[in-house]
């Protein structure tokens, strides 16, 4: 256990200076000018130099990269360009919108799709698990943006169920966020129900559940109690590997809802060039993601002993 | 377990049918301007306001000495922090303004007591010093640059002591050395200071009214350093509340703020201004003689997508709106009101733009220093199609870089712009083939030119120009790329000159031609300010010319010989000048749109019960989607639920 | 899959159970008929030549109808789904938005399938190092955010190195740069499963009995790849295909309407962020055609991509 830990721990370093090298890299190359953001229209050229050398833009990408992995490991990335704001503020003063948005849908989307994925396994082959599984291959087969743009306008604007745009602090939130959490979960639930019915359909094919039934159990102790317990693994495996994306949350639903949080954050700086944000934020990224990978594979192991770590 | 769930299910229901409010300012009281933003604003620092955005939300607070007339056009310039306007002396050099004197800053945690002073001339003279600090990076030097006396030669010490200093070791922070003296900023008394200028700059008391120049007290810059972006302190008539970059910015009313009212030009004839009866019939004269600010608040959201702002505005929580200027003919079909609105008794103003869309080229390049080339692709494009399909109508063809409502305008035909905007594809395939290139073909390798169009940002209509301008120099037998460039890559490139056409709009800082037309004139190339990178010595010639000269005919002919020189040689093809519309609810008061100048805050009003009976009216939640959608699913899943349990 | 059945081709048995459901059969034909509407568009292209149909207004082609947005009427094909804002027709445009689709789609699918079954069977068969590597790569390109990513990627497409050599392609005349520009930003990103998938895959095929025995019959390592080891994981490359086909034309209209998508031609994608401007006008029209065009093709590329697994894969019944 300790020896799989640190393993992989071990391993997530170089994972992560390669993450390091590719984002920095893709701006090296594809990056604007951010001394021409900060300058405006007419500067003086030898303003642009001087500039350009406080920034560090002349050193080589070599001393750049180490500078980079050195504010990495000091966690502290600087301010923004585009703004002078630590980048540490702009995390915190956009975590909260961004959470708010994507824990009540992740948990909500996630409970509603476990419980409708098990009572259609229960159904299997009836009506209703085909009308269900049909709504869910039609509901992922509609771009995501056209739910954005319907839903806005026919919930908010046509029948005023929600207001159309904004954000408020505190409690307040729950309004505003109420139709983008609702579209995130018409989006999700689609997937999830088609892969959680999988999952749970391949273990009622199991001989235990056979066994089961063969002692008399009743179906729902049979779904409840054996099957549950057993496909409870890919679920949970699944949504932990889920949780690191929702700190980047949805943009595109920030951007149309005027929610202020880390996905409209990220997507600007990364318009602006704004390299101290974006570097911050895909190291973050990938930090968790490679965290909350382990831990899946933790909870893979702690709850399938037949799995042994390695 | 059943009453359980029928018991959550209708929990859930009579939340959402209590719950449902689509206001998106719960909570709010008084008279508070709604203003929606289509671009995030970058900072309140005044030496870094040069976006719109930016301009915008820095207005409540802060003032120069002089600032626009709210409704005077053509536009006049009118004393605000200054008590009058200044004495100019015979040779045009030397400038004495009187401050007012009740003038104080804005309460603020920065001051040692909490209280904010009184204003005097020093922080006028600190405040543009700070303006000119090499280390402000201030984005509007070029203004100041080489037109104050001695102003250049304390910012080039202050560049090399600096330097000295830094390298012995020395802390250098961003106001070092700031308490030098600058010659041609000369301090009087407290209320009193004189500006030495090094040559005659008509233009100068235009930058008075700029946001570079404001005023603001140092006690604010020492106090939040860096962040004093974010916090802005001036003597404005709005102080803030709240400011989150991504999101909004809250102003409230200053309750210090120093007596200033309202033009009454019926009461006083003294306050006059040319067409103020058709100003008193729009009905923007409402609040005439009352005391400024009339708000007690504003509350400017950034709204970067426009179909949220469009609806916004459209149920009256927007209470004016500026419909993009890139894409008018997607948003107002022919210019003209949706019968919606019309029913909601909104108001449109239009007005030409003072500014120019042009494709600029870049003549440094291999192919594009050709001038016939030039002409030939000037020719060969159709402006009046942009006109009537991108613009819908609405948008002037530009012969010249100059836009109507500025001296040096031309409506008539220039050699290679035609009011008509109509192409001329024979004239131009001559030209062409005349330049050394018949049919579009190099005769060197036998293939055909090629050109790379470099368009900035995404919308709309900057994509249907590249489409149509790819098309025409198809006609031409010329190839074109496009690239999508975001705005700090597209300025990159120009800086290094690593572009050959690019589409461009340039709006004006203040309005005499001079601000475009400095775009061309050669010492600004790359990597200054004139992307083109144009060399004309009959141009140069003139903009010196035209330069130190005052407001008069003659200057208007200069202007007008340059503008021909940029028709004539096409560094430049102008494109159009944009008709712009300003929607406004009917309860909006005192609010005359300009785009050189955003103290139009200063006079607004709304009137808020109007305001919250129209807005009740119109947002009435409509529940029976509730009953008709929700209510059958959650019963299906209860019921399915209840069955498997 | 993991026992190969001699006696009876796996595929004609997969064609087989794949028929025995009529919606699957029905909704590959509707499929089939959306390639040869994008076939039949790129034809006329080519046989009419620029400017494209799709490109005229109406009343160009001396049709007596305003250049603004009308409804759809029934009064002429070319009218049926309404005209745009300028006039142009909204039907000609969801066509060349098919062959749009497509374009992306499948290319956007081939690429990134090539990437993650080159890397996936190199890994996967010769192990040790080579394996780690690989490894090391899919990992390193999961762990970036994937906004991240693509947006990077997007930009660097455009105009960097890639930029330039897609130039000097002869396709460069049929396939614009933004077209491109998705299809490469699509298979860089969206390799990663199946790569892992076939890797996992092969080293299974690896240890087969009948693959030693290729061995020590002393055949080529390419040839046993090619000859028996690519025919046992083709399954998970087709599945993959049609679902890395969806998230490619569902991303193209997430691209563009982020601008760094299609922009010299009519996409779906484009069609559906010009709406967020119409919907407001009351203009529906070119957001329903290509938000539903693009919803049927994804639909039948959805259900067949699942017959297939379910009949290609024999455990799942």
């Amino acid at each position: 256990m300790i020896q799989f830990l640190t393993r992989r721990l071990l391993y997530s370093i170089p994972v992560l200076l390669g993450v390091a090298f590719i984002s920095l890299y893709l701006f090296h190359v594809a990056g604007g000018d951010p001394v021409a953001m900060k300058l405006g229209k007419a500067p003086d050229p030898a303003e642009v130099e001087a500039l350009r050398l406080e920034l560090g833009l002349h050193d080589s990408f070599f001393i750049q990269y180490i500078s980079f992995l050195r504010q990495f490991l000091s966690l502290d990335f600087g301010t923004s360009w585009a703004d002078d704001t630590p980048v540490r503020d702009i995390f915190i003063r956009g975590l909260m919108p961004t959470l708010s948005l994507s824990l009540p849908a992740f948990v909500l989307g996630s409970m509603i799709s476990v419980t409708v994925s098990l009572v259609v396994a229960f159904y299997r082959g009836s009506l209703i698990d085909k009308a269900v599984t049909a709504m869910a291959i039609a509901g992922i087969s509609v771009s995501s943006l056209i739910y954005i743009l319907l839903g806005q306008w026919v919930l908010a604007d046509r029948w005023k169920l929600f207001p159309i745009w904004g954000y408020e602090y505190g409690p307040g939130a729950v309004f505003f966020v109420a139709l983008p959490v609702l579209i995130w979960i018409t989006l999700s639930v689609g997937t999830d129900v088609r892969y959680f019915r999988t999952v749970v359909l391949e273990e009622i094919s199991r001989d235990y559940v056979r066994t089961a039934r063969a002692k008399g159990l009743s179906e729902a102790r049979v779904l409840f109690g054996h099957v549950l317990s057993n496909s409870a693994i890919p679920i949970i495996t699944r949504l932990t590997i889920a949780i690191p994306f929702l700190v980047t949350g949805s943009f595109l639903l920030e951007i149309f809802f005027g929610i202020p949080g880390l996905g409209s954050t990220l997507y600007t700086a990364i318009q602006n060039s704004d390299l101290p944000v974006v570097k911050a934020f895909t190291m973050l990224g990938a930090v968790l993601y490679v965290a909350f990978n382990i831990l899946a594979d933790l909870l893979y192991a702690w709850f399938d002993p037949r799995i042994r770590l390695s | 377990m059943k009453q359980l769930l029928s018991g959550l299910c209708a929990l859930l229901i009579f939340c959402m049918s209590v719950g449902c409010s689509p206001d998106p300012y719960p909570g709010e009281t008084g008279r508070i301007l709604h203003v929606g933003l289509r671009v995030l604003p970058k900072s309140f620092d005044p030496p870094q306001i040069e976006d719109e955005s930016s301009g915008k939300i820095s207005a409540p607070v802060y003032e120069g000495l002089l600032s626009y007339h709210p409704f005077a056009r053509p536009y006049t310039l009118q004393p605000s922090l200054a008590a009058s306007l200044p004495e100019v002396s015979e040779d045009a050099l030397t400038y004495t303004f009187h401050l007012k004197r009740d003038v104080t800053f804005h309460d603020n945690e920065c001051f040692a007591d909490g209280q904010g002073r009184e204003m005097v001339a020093e922080d006028v003279l600190w405040a543009w010093k700070r303006f000119a600090h090499p280390a402000t990076h201030s984005k509007g030097w070029w203004l100041f640059d080489g037109k104050v006396k001695g102003l250049n030669e304390w910012r080039d010490t202050l560049k090399t002591d600096m330097t000295k200093a830094r390298d012995n070791g020395e802390e250098v922070g961003p106001l070092w050395g700031i308490e030098r003296d600058v010659p041609g900023f000369e301090w009087i008394d407290e209320y009193t200071l004189r500006v030495h200028l090094a040559k005659p700059y008509p233009q100068f008391l235009w930058v008075l009214a700029m946001q570079y120049t404001s005023v603001y007290p140092k006690e604010a810059v020492e106090y939040y350093g860096s962040q004093f972006r974010n916090n802005p302190v001036g003597t404005g008539p709005f102080m803030m509340k709240e400011y989150n970059p991504v999101y909004r910015a809250v102003f409230k009313a200053n309750p210090e703020y120093r007596e200033v009212r309202f033009p009454n030009p019926e009461a006083n004839p003294a306050e006059r201004w040319d067409g103020w009866q058709d100003d008193r019939d729009a009905g923007l004269l409402h609040d005439a003689g009352k005391t400024i600010p009339l708000l007690d608040g504003i509350e400017m959201r950034f709204m970067l997508e426009d179909q949220p702002r469009w609806l916004y505005f459209s149920n009256g929580y927007l209470d004016f709106m500026n419909p993009p200027k890139d894409n008018i003919a997607e948003a107002m079909p022919m210019g003209e009101l949706s019968q919606v609105l019309i029913d909601r008794g909104v108001r449109m103003n239009k007005w030409t733009e003072l500014g120019t869309v042009y494709g600029c080229l870049n003549t440094e390049d291999e192919l594009l220093q050709n001038v016939g080339v030039r002409r030939a692709m000037a020719l060969a494009y159709d402006h009046r199609w942009t006109v009537d399909n991108l613009y819908g109508g609405q948008a002037l063809v530009a012969t010249s870089p100059v836009p109507p409502g500025v001296a040096g305008y031309d409506p008539d035909d220039l050699p290679y712009h035609t009011r008509s905007g109509l192409a001329d594809l024979d004239r131009a395939k001559k030209l062409l083939a005349d330049a050394g290139y018949p049919n579009g073909v190099d005769p060197k390798t036998g293939k055909a030119l090629h050109l790379t169009f470099e368009s900035s940002g995404s919308g709309v209509t900057q994509r249907h120009f590249a489409a149509r301008f790819k098309d025409e120099m198809r006609r031409l037998g010329i190839q074109v790329d496009v690239v999508v460039n975001t705005f700090p890559q597209m300025v990159d490139k120009m800086r290094k000159k690593q572009f050959q056409v690019a589409g461009l709009a340039w709006g004006f800082d203040y309005p005499d031609a001079q601000n475009i037309l400095q775009l061309l004139y050669g010492p600004n190339a790359s990597p200054g300010i004139g992307a083109a990178n144009f060399q004309s010595d009959t141009f140069d010639a003139l903009y010196e010319e035209a330069s130190i000269l005052g407001d008069s005919p003659e200057r208007t002919r200069l202007y007008e010989q340059m503008a021909h020189i940029v028709s004539d040689e096409v560094p430049w093809i102008t494109r159009a000048h944009r008709i712009r519309p300003n929607l406004q609810h009917r309860w909006l008061f005192g609010f005359k749109y300009t785009e050189v100048n955003d103290q139009y805050w200063h006079y607004v009003n709304v009137d808020e019960a109007e305001r919250r009976n129209a807005v009740e009216a119109w947002n009435q939640p409509t529940l029976w989607p509730i009953f008709v959608f929700f209510v059958p699913i959650l019963g299906l899943l209860g019921y399915s639920i209840r069955r498997s349990i | 899959m993991s026992t190969p059945d001699y006696g009876e081709s796996p595929w004609r048995a997969a064609w087989i159970r794949f028929r025995r459901d009529p919606v699957a059969v029905g909704f590959l034909a509707l499929f089939m008929a959306y390639f040869g509407v994008a076939v039949l568009a790129q034809l006329v292209e080519l046989w009419d030549g620029a400017p494209f149909l799709y490109e005229l207004n109406l009343s160009d082609m001396g049709m007596d109808v305003p250049e603004t947005a009308t409804a759809p009427e029934l009064s002429h094909p070319l009218r049926w789904l309404g005209t745009t804002s300028a006039g142009k027709s909204v039907i000609l445009r969801v066509f060349h938005g098919t062959k749009v689709a497509f374009v992306v789609g499948s290319c956007g699918a081939g690429l990134s399938v090539i990437i993650g079954l080159t890397l996936g069977l190199v890994g996967g068969w010769f192990g040790r190092t080579i394996d780690e590597i690989i490894v090391y790569i899919y990992s390193t390109v999961a762990s970036v955010p994937y906004l991240l990513l693509m947006l990077a990627l997007a930009f660097v497409v455009r105009q960097g190195p890639i930029a330039a050599y897609y130039r000097s392609f002869a396709f460069s005349e049929f396939v614009s740069l933004g077209l491109f520009n998705i299809v490469v930003v699509i298979g860089l990103t969206s390799w990663v499963t199946l790569c892992r998938l076939i890797r996992a895959e092969v080293k299974k095929v690896r240890e087969l009995e009948y693959v030693h025995a290729a061995r020590a019959l002393g055949l080529s390592d390419t040839r046993i790849l090619f000859k028996h080891v690519l025919p046992n994981v083709f399954h998970l490359v087709i599945i993959n295909f049609s679902l890395t086909f969806v998230t490619a034309i569902k991303s193209e209209v997430i691209l563009t309407f982020l601008g760094v998508g299609v922009d010299r031609e009519p996409s779906w994608g484009q069609m559906i962020s010009d709406a967020r401007s119409e919907l407001m006008q009351g203009v529906w029209w070119p957001l329903a055609a290509s938000g539903i065009a693009l919803f049927v093709l994804t639909l039948s590329v959805n259900y067949v991509g699942d017959a297939l697994r379910d009949a290609l894969d024999p455990r799942l019944k």
